[in-house]
């Protein structure tokens, strides 16, 4: 029974388990898939909320909602309420009956369903879910609409512009007349202002009223200016401006211009962006004699790009007048009268093809030509002779053949008339000097450099003829005498000499018993001497990593004069520092002294010097330390001591300190100021007290001294080159020429000829009076002691030699006999090793070594028909190196190659001797002495003009809201020609000119480094149209293409020069006139919570203020100001947002609180616009539906 | 002892054979029973959870699409996509709201299948998905008024009559700047 009931219970628990999994299944899978209807009542309630959400959104219903609680989002808040029932009114209709709902923003609750007993309390859902939308423009308490403007100098009544006329680099000579147009119809002028070169007095009309006299200045690279008295003289439309020079002679205008400041209504410029331009001529009566230029902006029309008309009156017999542009000589004419001549762009267009190259010349080659350049304008004569207008710098050696030959047919005696007029001529132009070379197998004879004509005409009386033809002798010895170069200053001759002494290397630092030390003290430090040991019970604890530093803060300490002594100190800490100034690093370790009763550390700019822990007596001095010395900085130094006392024995502070070191001995640089008068460097110093000494100066057991040395000399001519100083300095030595400094020596040299050789930039020297001077520094001991100091100082003047010739080379430098072979098949010359060496090819070899070596320049003779032809051209223009002729020479056309006879020789010399002084004293002004010419042979009238049409697609433009500043940059300030001009960031550059001062000579070349180049980039060069520049035009000012030019830093670099080869750097007047674009319009800004106003106080770029409304209507209390002392506004107005930002638009870098338009506030409007109603940008919000059932 | 053995065996049996009938017979009444209700209840979630899903997707794609192409208005079934009454989310279009609500009505707009045995409604729940389902549609205004639409009231489909299975789906959307809301029944 037992098992049975066993068995019964095992069946149940089967059946049960067997009927728990039955009903298990069965549950599972309806749960399973009835589940699903929960999942889509969630999803369904999800759908419901982004239907509702989105719909109210749409229907802008969401905004009203959250615009009320913006507006005060305070529980209870009228807004609030609104919100709350506006939320219910919708929400209650859309959404299904029973389903409960919560709307939050920014989880501020706006209405909750949980009251409606009909809707699903939320604590009671079963399923909840919600939705979210992101609005923009809200935030709490916020405004929802707002205000932005915008201001601008649109609408204006005044605006300043400006007018300007340009003088050519050369204008002349005679009374000059220019045009000037002003283009505003409305223009108020303002102002006139005047900047010229001018060679001789005048007196200034406009329009016909005279407006004030002037003085010349001559031709020079410099300029005057002039604020002109008659600026209501100036009308608008076309001002004739008359210059009448009162003086006979330099009746010219070396460049500059005038120009008329004018107020204008109009905000953009009438003649920006057009497609054609004329370069007008300037009226002269006179001699017709223009060095100018002109620039095409544009691409010329291949159809009608330019055409010319010339008007003048001429009366010169035999004389030419002559059209140059760009090189290409379009007209010459000797024609008598009145002369009117049209040359259409068709006529220039077949000259060149005709007459320059050829027939498959094409109209756009013509456009080409001429486009986006500055071109040189060359319009006058050439038949006069070049007057110098300064004082020469060439030295030219005659070579003349006395060989037996030239004793023929009278050829010696024309040779020595020819000789005669050439010294003459040559040394008609004071600062030349010439030397003579008479060859025949060798060197005959010679004279050296001299400007003493006497001596020069008996040594050609002197000459005779015989032996053989040697040119290479002649132009060895010619070379020989121009190579060295020019002593200005000599060695050994008579100096200005100030002497110091006691200048001693060791210099006290710090002197012992000094005041002005701050310290602190420490107390209950311990009883010891050690001061390492400061313990942390120190009252005040100082920090001990940064006490003895050089920057730590001693500001609070007290001041104490040293020596700081107190016997009955106990268990004290002091801490002392020492502020010193080295003006010259130390030459070598330095020396502390220190007298400490007890124990002591120092540092010298927190670096450890040394420390005593004993407990010492306290003299003088009671340690003596090495201070490295890499410790000391030029400049602030700091010595920092901590000093420690104890109790009984080891009590008392007594402490005193001095720091030295050695300075260099041998660096004049390290010379005490004591032994430093100042500006004793430089020219303008009066060194009339000092002693004369000749040099070299010699004191070799001198000790510790300074001398100075100063050499006044003068040059008449801008140099070619860099000059040389040759120094002898048994020591140290420094150099300055006029303040630049040109080179030094610290060591201890030896006192030889020459010490040091160095190169003196030719920019420091001055036409005129100039004064080098050196500092000479010796120290003590036998290495250092003694003064021995000479100098020399020496530049390279314009070197040329004039070889003439009646035959062949027939004899080398080497060797004793003529040469046996019969011209032309010489033989090689002795020792030359080659046959095909001969005597001719030697004189072409000496002839390029002369030029290539020492840019000596050779002209060459040949005289009669027995002369050398081929190889006196050679001599003259042959290339040894390229082995062919020089660039634009060749055997038809050698320019410094002559062939004369007896008849003409002495014409030629002349004409050399005219050329050669040309080379240094090349003019632009026609020497109106030579012939028979007044002012009065020669009108040319102001209806001239070149005219241009082009396109517009490289033009520069101008954009909505633009206007145009014109700006002008500073002067240079510097010969080399380097200037700069800045054009701020939120401005365009449009154009811009560089004006240069050229003087005597062309401006020949310009480069500009800006943000839109790739580095230094040629912007011009004059070489570009032609290699002699006598027959190009000269720019005042050289136009920049737009595409060169950047924001910010604009470098430029304008130089001159009488040749490609021969650069004479620049004004120190130049300067860049450039326009910019500036916008005068803001765009709209952040919106404002107000529309605003003010009373604003302006302060302009000269410092000048203004006050006006803005808007005109604004009769508010509130006060702005855009000035360099403040800016204040409200920036929650609109309206003041506004104008700031047109401040700041107009207040170009670098931003200074000023602004660089000027406007008369009664003149201008400020007009701003105001657009009310937009979404201002707070926020976003997050407005959240929470929906469950 | 033999014959005790057996006869105390067969009151066992029986009795305990009766017992276990009946029980057996409870638990397989229950089983089928649950069995039934079970399989009920499967069937019946299984039929409203395609209801809505199909349902859902035609109320959206209505309220939320233009439809495809945009101009189905005029076109016939071979040449649409989709059928949608927005012109932007939730923007209702009145044009496509009347052309749908008349579908219905082969007098008055062409025969949309080009079928005369397959109806414009037929076409409609062949275009919205719902071949295996009825629907009907009503639009109302926030106070639940039927819309009138040029003299049209905005109901259309089959009006459920003795349906098995129903559901609706609540919507609303903007008509002519007017909140409407919209009640898509689906049923079989």
């Amino acid at each position: 029974m037992e098992n049975r009931g066993y068995v019964l219970m095992i069946d149940a628990l089967l059946a049960l388990v067997f009927l728990l999994i039955v009903v298990t299944a069965i549950f599972s899978i309806e749960y399973s898939m009835t589940a699903r209807t929960g999942v889509t009542s969630f999803k369904e309630l999800h759908y419901t909320s982004e239907n509702v959400l989105s719909v109210l959104t749409d229907k802008g219903t969401l905004d009203e909602i959250v615009t009320l609680w913006a507006e005060n989002s305070t529980p209870g808040s009228a807004e609030m309420i609104n919100a709350s029932n506006l939320s219910r009114e919708y929400l209650e209709k859309m959404l299904p009956p029973g389903v409960g709902y919560r709307l939050t923003i920014d989880d501020e609750e706006i209405y909750n369903s949980t009251l409606d007993t009909s809707r699903t309390s939320e604590s009671d859902s079963i399923a909840s879910t919600h939705s979210t939308r992101i609005l923009a423009g809200y935030g709490s308490g916020l405004p929802t609409l707002a205000y932005t403007s915008t201001a601008s100098l649109g609408s204006i009544t005044g605006k300043r512009g400006s007018a300007y006329v340009y003088f050519g680099g050369f204008e002349g000579q005679g009374n000059i007349t220019k045009k000037l147009e002003i283009e505003p119809a409305d223009a108020n002028v303002t102002g006139a202002y005047m900047e010229l070169n001018p060679g001789a007095n005048f007196t200034l009309y406009v329009n016909g009223e005279p407006c004030g006299s002037y003085a010349g200045a001559g031709l020079s690279m410099s300029a005057s200016s002039w604020t002109l008295p008659c600026k209501d003289n100036f009308t608008t439309g076309w001002n004739v401006i008359d210059i009448n020079f009162t003086e006979n002679e330099n009746n010219f205008i070396g460049g500059g211009y005038i120009r008329v400041d004018y107020s204008t209504s109009q905000l953009q410029d009438v003649s920006f962006g057009k497609l054609y331009d004329k370069f007008w001529f300037p009226g002269i009566k006179g001699l017709i004699n223009i060095y100018s230029s002109f620039y095409v902006p544009g691409i010329l029309k291949t159809n009608k790009g330019m055409d010319i008309s010339l008007h003048y009156k001429h009366n010169l017999s035999n004389v030419s007048i002559f059209l140059n542009i760009g090189g290409y000589e379009l007209y010459r004419s000797d024609a008598i009268g009145e002369r009117t001549v049209t040359l259409s762009w068709n006529d220039i267009w077949k000259i060149f093809k005709d007459k320059y190259y050829g027939p498959t010349f094409t109209k756009d080659n013509l456009s080409d030509l001429f486009s986006r350049r500055t071109i040189p304008v060359k319009f006058g004569t050439d038949e006069f002779y070049i007057k110098h207008t300064g004082t020469g710098s060439s030295d030219a050696i005659l070579i003349t053949d006395v060989s037996g030959s030239m004793g023929w047919g009278g050829k010696l005696t024309a040779a020595k008339v020819a000789d005669k007029k050439f010294v003459n001529t040559v040394l008609g132009y004071p600062g030349m000097k010439v030397g003579l070379v008479s060859y025949e197998s060798s060197v005959d004879d010679t004279h050296p450099l001299s400007d003493d004509n006497v001596s020069l005409i008996n040594e050609i009386d002197g000459y005779s003829a015989s032996g053989c033809t040697c040119i290479s002798c002649g132009i060895q010895e010619a070379t020989d005498m121009l190579k060295e170069p020019f002593e200005v200053i000599e060695d050994g001759e008579w100096w200005k000499r100030e002497r110091y002494s006691d200048c001693k290397a060791l210099v006290v630092a710090i002197n012992s018993s000094s005041g002005n030390w701050k310290y602190n003290i420490s107390v209950d430090c311990g009883d010891d001497c050690d001061p390492t040991t400061t313990p942390p019970s120190c009252v005040p604890p100082l920090n001990p990593t940064e006490w003895n530093t050089s920057g730590f803060n001693d500001i609070a300490w007290a001041s104490v004069n040293l020596p700081n002594d107190n016997d009955s100190a106990q268990n004290e800490t002091r801490y002392y520092r020492k502020h010193f100034t080295l003006l010259y690093p130390a030459a070598d370790d330095g020396t502390l002294y220190v007298r400490n009763k007890r124990g002591v550390e120092c540092y010298l700019n927190g670096k450890f010097i040394e420390k005593d822990t004993s407990c010492s007596s306290g003299t003088y001095w009671d340690n003596t330390w090495t201070v490295d010395m890499s410790f000391f900085n030029v400049g602030g130094n700091v010595l920092a001591c901590r000093v420690k006392c104890g109790e009984g024995t080891k009590d008392g502070i007594r402490f005193d300190a001095e720091l030295t070191y050695p300075s260099d001995p041998c660096d004049p640089t390290t010379a005490s100021l004591s032994c430093t008068p100042a500006g004793w460097n430089t020219s303008g110093f009066d060194d009339s007290g000092w002693a004369n000494v000749n040099l070299a100066d010699v004191s070799d057991n001198t000790e510790n001294k300074v001398r100075y040395y100063r050499k006044n000399f003068t040059v008449d001519h801008p140099l070619a080159g860099d000059g040389t100083l040759y120094v002898r300095n048994k020591r140290g030595v420094e150099c300055y020429l006029n303040g630049n400094f040109i080179g030094k020596d610290t060591s201890c040299s030896s006192g030889t000829y020459w010490d040091n050789t160095w190169t003196v930039d030719k920019s420091f020297f001055n036409v005129g009076g100039n004064v080098l001077a050196c500092r000479v520094r010796c120290g003590e001991g036998a290495s250092y002691k003694g003064i021995r100091f000479d100098a020399k100082l020496a530049y390279n003047r314009t070197r040329a030699m004039l070889v003439m010739s009646d035959g062949y080379a027939n004899k080398c430098l080497l060797g004793n006999v003529c040469n046996p072979g019969s011209p032309p098949n010489m033989v090689g010359c002795p020792n030359s090793g080659d046959p095909n060496y001969p005597a001719k090819i030697e004189a072409i070899d000496r002839a390029c070594k002369a030029r290539d070596l020492y840019d000596i320049t050779v002209y060459s003779v040949g005289f009669g028909a027995g002369a050398d032809e081929i190889t006196l051209k050679k001599i003259a223009c042959w290339d040894c190196t390229a082995n062919d002729w020089l660039p634009g020479e060749g055997a038809s056309n050698c320019s410094r190659y002559y062939k004369g006879s007896t008849a003409d020789i002495e014409k030629i010399y002349e004409d050399i001797a005219h050329d050669i002084a040309a080379a240094t004293i090349d003019s632009q002004q026609i020497n109106i002495t030579f012939g028979s010419v007044s002012l009065n042979n020669i009108v040319y009238y102001n209806d001239s003009y070149i005219n241009f049409e082009y396109g517009s697609k490289t033009l520069p433009a101008l954009d909505f809201g633009d206007t145009l500043l014109i700006l002008e940059s500073a002067r240079f300030g510097n010969v080399l020609g380097d200037g700069d001009f800045f054009v701020p960031n939120n401005t365009r550059p449009l154009d811009a000119k560089v004006i240069s001062y050229s003087g005597e000579w062309w401006t020949d070349r310009l480069a500009i480094n800006s943000s839109e180049t790739s580095g230094w980039e040629k912007a011009y060069n004059l070489s570009d149209f032609g290699y002699v520049y006598k027959y190009l035009g000269d720019p005042y000012f050289v136009s920049i293409n737009q595409d060169k030019l950047g924001v910010i830093d604009n470098l430029v670099k304008i130089g001159t020069g009488k040749s490609p080869d021969e650069g004479m750097g620049a004004s120190q007047d130049d300067k860049v006139i450039y326009m910019i674009a500036m916008k005068t319009i803001t765009g709209h800004g952040e919106p404002k919570r107000i529309r605003g106003g003010c009373n604003w106080t302006v302060e302009f770029f000269d410092r000048t203020n203004a006050t006006f409304l803005a808007p005109f209507d604004y009769t508010g209390p509130l006060r702005c100001s855009y000035t360099n002392a403040l800016i204040s506004y409200d920036e929650e107005s609109s309206i003041d947002d506004a104008v700031y930002r047109l401040f700041d638009f107009l207040d170009i870098e670098p931003k200074d609180g000023r602004v660089d338009i000027k406007f008369n506030p009664d003149n201008i409007a400020i007009s701003t616009e105001t657009v009310g109603g937009i979404r201002s940008l707070w926020g976003p919000v997050m407005v959240k539906l929470i929906l469950w059932t | 002892m033999i014959e005790m053995q057996n006869a105390r065996r067969a009151q066992v049996l029986s009795g305990e054979l009766i017992t276990a009938c009946f029980i057996f017979s409870l638990v397989l009444v229950y089983v089928f029973f649950l069995w039934d209700t079970t399989t009920k209840n499967i069937l019946r979630s299984e039929i409203l959870y395609e209801m809505d899903k199909l349902g859902t997707g035609a109320v959206e794609k209505l309220i939320r699409t233009p439809g495809y192409p945009e101009d189905w208005t005029n076109k016939l079934l071979d040449n649409i996509s989709s059928m949608g009454l927005a012109n932007e989310s939730r923007m209702l279009d009145r044009g496509k709201i009347l052309r749908f609500i008349n579908l219905m009505d082969a007098s008055e707009y062409d025969d949309l299948c080009n079928d005369a045995l397959i109806s414009n409604y037929q076409c409609s729940k062949h275009l919205l998905g719902m071949e295996k389902y009825e629907f009907y549609l009503t639009m109302t205004d926030m106070d639940d008024n039927i819309l009138n639409l040029e003299g049209w009231n905005c109901s259309t489909g089959n009006s459920p009559v003795d349906e098995d299975y129903l559901i609706s789906i609540p919507r609303s959307a903007i008509l002519d700047d007017e909140i409407v809301k919209i009640s898509f029944v689906v049923w079989t």
